[in-house]
């Protein structure tokens, strides 16, 4: 009798050993959750999940759970899907001003970000603990056309699979900052000269061998999406042109005074990825998110990182809440608008039957400045548990 | 029988109570209009429907829904035109790369929310003329704008208006030849002297005319150029000494090109060539650049009587603020150029109805008519009495300035 016992207690510690600290290996578990933020389909209280081989097989409060399964008891926490960071430059060097663009050449369409990124950077580790599960890993602002942004998972300690998308785009820059002195362009009219006479070549490029136009030919006929740099008023009425023009299936980047043209952003069905709001931001420019998700405008958060501190994705769709933006908006701008934003939504973005398992484990209301992350989960395995004191 | 009585007394009713207020209007009653196209008004009033002016003259019936903007004491002229206007653009305005860029659109880079604008409208311009700025030989292609609206899309009224050509010494700046020292950036280059400017141009009209038969021409640069050669786009050309202005003229002989001059300082050297070619200058800014060192001050003296003396000999001239609202502004150019001998009614045309005509945007805008924008300044008295002031700006029939 007491050596079955102590069997039963050896195999169980040995599974939870293996969930917590190895979690390699695929298998079931259920999750018992005090509230599940879904996202797509509202907030389960008491609720179940079940994990299967990294994939989300069942959600809801009524869940048969399988017999011999680990029971995950997280009874009084809140759990919200993985974040995802729709705009970051983690990874690539710690000088990053010389990683992120190629500033040489003003036209880098055919160079890879992902090319630059160490996936065992400090940064990777520091997004973990601020639940971030996926970022789109981008050039930076200071080309006008800075290269291939990528989607990848940041549970890089497994040699593969973290490559959600090796390209996911193409990333053009009509902001002030991809001016340069001493190389083309040096002046607004002459970027935007640059950028249609790029894409006028790339229309009518038929074969060869030029890898710059073979990418921004795909743009033009709108199979690649193009991320757009815009922040200003001028600056974002000059993508929309750009983008009418040559029909691109777009995304404006940064679009901080957007608000003020909303209604035209919003008309165009142009999602846009929002630069992090600060603590120290006027209260002006803190008002603008919500202005514009209340005129249509579909909208997902970006850390900039690691211009801004990763921790401010959560605490911009906190600030964004805090001043007039719809919370449901704001939880969605974290992970089912980015994730449909980058083209990875039918994987990720909301915690429902057949996605993956990334999730992430509050203390508390997850826009809630006071609540914290206790722990990140990724396909099903811990990535990342807050450590007691 | 009945019925369509009943039914056209209430036709007549709708057209009466509610079709008037559709369309907003706005009526003008002003002391003393000067519509600069036709003689002055004493005691008029201005009817503005939609943006336009729908009617002008004295004993008007003002309707009885229109917002009244009482001037009664004031004077109305239209809105000024700003030729050589400042530049409400974001960043620089030269594209550096090269010297050569007739595909630049200047219009690209409108900013909407500048704070030039602001004080634009304050001097009483409603309409400007933006063009590239003056550090390349060919610098691309100009706008023309009014100062209102949210995207860069809704301030223009006519793109491509003219292609900016900078003859003096401007372009040479920065520019060094590579001699021993390695080529390390593009600032290695022609032209480093005056004789390398005009090559320059030439080779470039050159080239394009080469072109000219080939349809369609690959090049875009080449393209623009042989618009240009074609007279679908006119030439703004600065020039501002008289070596340079008669260099111009040579180089439009030989390729048979349409000229308008700008800056054009010591053009009384040369106002009688002008006058027989009926070349159309812009006068401004009238201030000494004291930044200015060496070859690139050349010309920048203030010759005031120059607009007179042109003016007298039949050349057609218009007078701008150059980009300095802040020292001199428009109206200000103009009561100075009166005081130096010109005309008054040439000075009030000077800076409306002319440089109207030569930006070719004289059907909407640059004088008081039925039909046209309704683009008003209200002034405080005399427009060419240094103490007057703009009191009231209305723009496409909406107040912009108070």
């Amino acid at each position: 009798m007491i050596k079955k016992r102590f069997l039963s207690f050896l195999i169980v510690l040995s599974i939870s050993l293996c969930l917590t600290s190895f979690g390699n290996e695929p298998q079931v578990i259920a999750i018992r959750a005090g509230k599940i933020w879904t996202v797509t389909d509202g907030v389960i209280t008491d609720g179940i999940i079940i994990v299967d081989n990294g994939k989300i097989r069942a959600v809801g409060q009524e869940v048969d759970v399988p017999e011999g399964v680990n029971i995950l008891d997280m009874s009084d926490k809140n759990i919200i899907p993985g974040i995802i960071d729709a705009h970051c430059h983690i990874g690539l060097s710690l000088d990053i001003f010389s990683e992120m663009d190629e500033t040489v050449a003003a036209i880098a369409a055919d160079m890879l970000i992902l090319d630059a990124f160490n996936p065992h950077s400090k940064d990777v580790k520091k997004a973990l603990s601020s639940g971030v599960t996926t970022v789109m890993l981008a050039p930076g602002y200071r080309n006008p056309v800075g290269g291939q942004p990528a989607v990848v998972k940041l549970d890089t300690s497994k040699a593969n699979d973290w490559v959600l998308k090796r390209s996911a785009g193409v990333e053009f820059s009509l902001m002030n900052q991809a001016l340069m002195f001493d190389r083309e362009p040096t002046s607004r009219a002459g970027l935007i000269e640059l950028v249609k006479e790029q894409l006028n070549e790339a229309k009518v490029y038929q074969e060869g061998f030029n890898p710059r136009l073979e990418v921004l030919n795909r743009v033009v006929d709108a199979n690649l999406p193009a991320y757009i740099w815009a922040h200003t008023v001028d600056e974002i009425a000059s993508a929309m042109a750009i983008i009418d023009q040559y029909n691109l299936n777009a995304v404006l980047v940064a679009a901080g005074q957007g608000d003020e043209i909303a209604d035209m952003i919003a008309k165009r069905d142009l999602p846009v990825i929002y630069p992090p709001l600060l603590l120290s931001s006027k209260d002006k420019d803190l008002k603008r998110v919500g202005k514009m998700a209340g005129s249509g405008v579909k909208l997902a958060f970006a850390s900039l990182a690691p211009r801004t501190d990763l921790n401010d994705l959560r605490t911009s769709a906190i600030l964004a809440v805090k001043y007039g933006l719809d919370k449901e908006a704001a939880l969605k701008g974290l992970t089912i608008n980015a994730a449909e934003i980058l083209g990875v939504a039918d994987r990720l973005g909301s915690i429902s039957e057949g996605k993956d398992a990334d999730l992430v484990i509050l203390n508390g209301d997850p826009l809630q400045p006071a609540s914290s992350i206790e722990m990140v989960i990724i396909n099903g395995n811990i990535v990342y548990q807050r450590l007691e004191e | 029988m009945r019925i369509y009585v009943i039914l056209l007394t209430f036709l007549l009713l709708v057209t009466v109570f509610i079709a008037p207020g559709w369309a907003e209007v706005t009526a003008v009653k002003a002391g003393r209009i000067l519509t600069i196209s036709g003689e002055p008004i004493t005691d008029g009033v201005i009817l503005i429907e939609d943006g336009k002016i729908a009617d002008i003259g004295t004993g008007i019936e003002i309707p009885e829904n229109a917002t009244v903007i009482d001037a009664g004491k004031s004077v109305v002229m239209p809105g000024f035109v700003d030729a050589s206007a400042v530049q409400p653009v974001r960043g620089d305005l030269n594209e550096q790369s090269s010297e050569i860029t007739p595909t630049l659109r200047i219009s690209d880079a409108l900013d909407p929310q500048s704070k030039v604008i602001k004080r634009v409208v304050q001097t009483g311009v409603t309409t400007l003329f933006i063009s590239p700025g003056r550090q390349n030989v060919i610098s691309g292609l100009g706008v023309v704008v009014k100062p209102t609206g949210n995207i860069p899309q809704q301030m223009i009224i006519k793109d491509e208006a003219a292609l900016t050509v900078v003859m003096d010494m401007d372009p040479t700046q920065g520019n060094r030849i590579p001699r021993r020292e390695p080529a390390v950036n593009f600032y290695y280059r022609r032209p480093g002297t005056r004789m390398a400017i005009i090559w320059m141009l030439r080779k470039s009209f050159f080239d394009a005319q080469q072109q000219a038969d080939t349809e369609p021409i690959s090049d875009p640069n080449l393209a623009i150029l042989s618009e240009v050669l074609k007279d679908e786009i006119p030439i703004h050309v600065n020039a501002r000494r008289a070596i340079v202005i008669r260099a111009a003229l040579k180089v439009a002989d030989e390729y048979g090109l349409k000229l308008i001059f700008q800056e054009c300082t010591e053009g009384y050297r040369v106002a009688e060539q002008l006058a027989e070619r009926k070349i159309p200058v812009v006068l401004g800014p009238f201030y000494y650049y004291p930044g200015s060192i060496g070859q690139y001050r050349e010309g920048r003296q203030v010759n005031w009587n120059n607009a007179g003396i042109l003016a007298e000999v039949g050349v057609k001239v218009a007078l701008g603020s150059g980009g300095q609202p802040d020292t001199i502004d428009i109206l200000t150019a103009a009561t100075f150029a009166v005081r130096h001998g010109m005309d008054r009614d040439e000075a009030l045309k000077a800076i409306t109805i002319t440089p109207a005509e030569i930006l070719g945007v004289a059907e909407r805008v640059g004088s008081l008519e039925k039909g046209k924008d309704a683009d008003i300044v209200v002034l405080s008295g005399d427009p060419l009495d240094v103490t007057t002031r703009v009191e009231k700006v209305i723009l496409n029939g909406k107040t912009v300035y108070q």
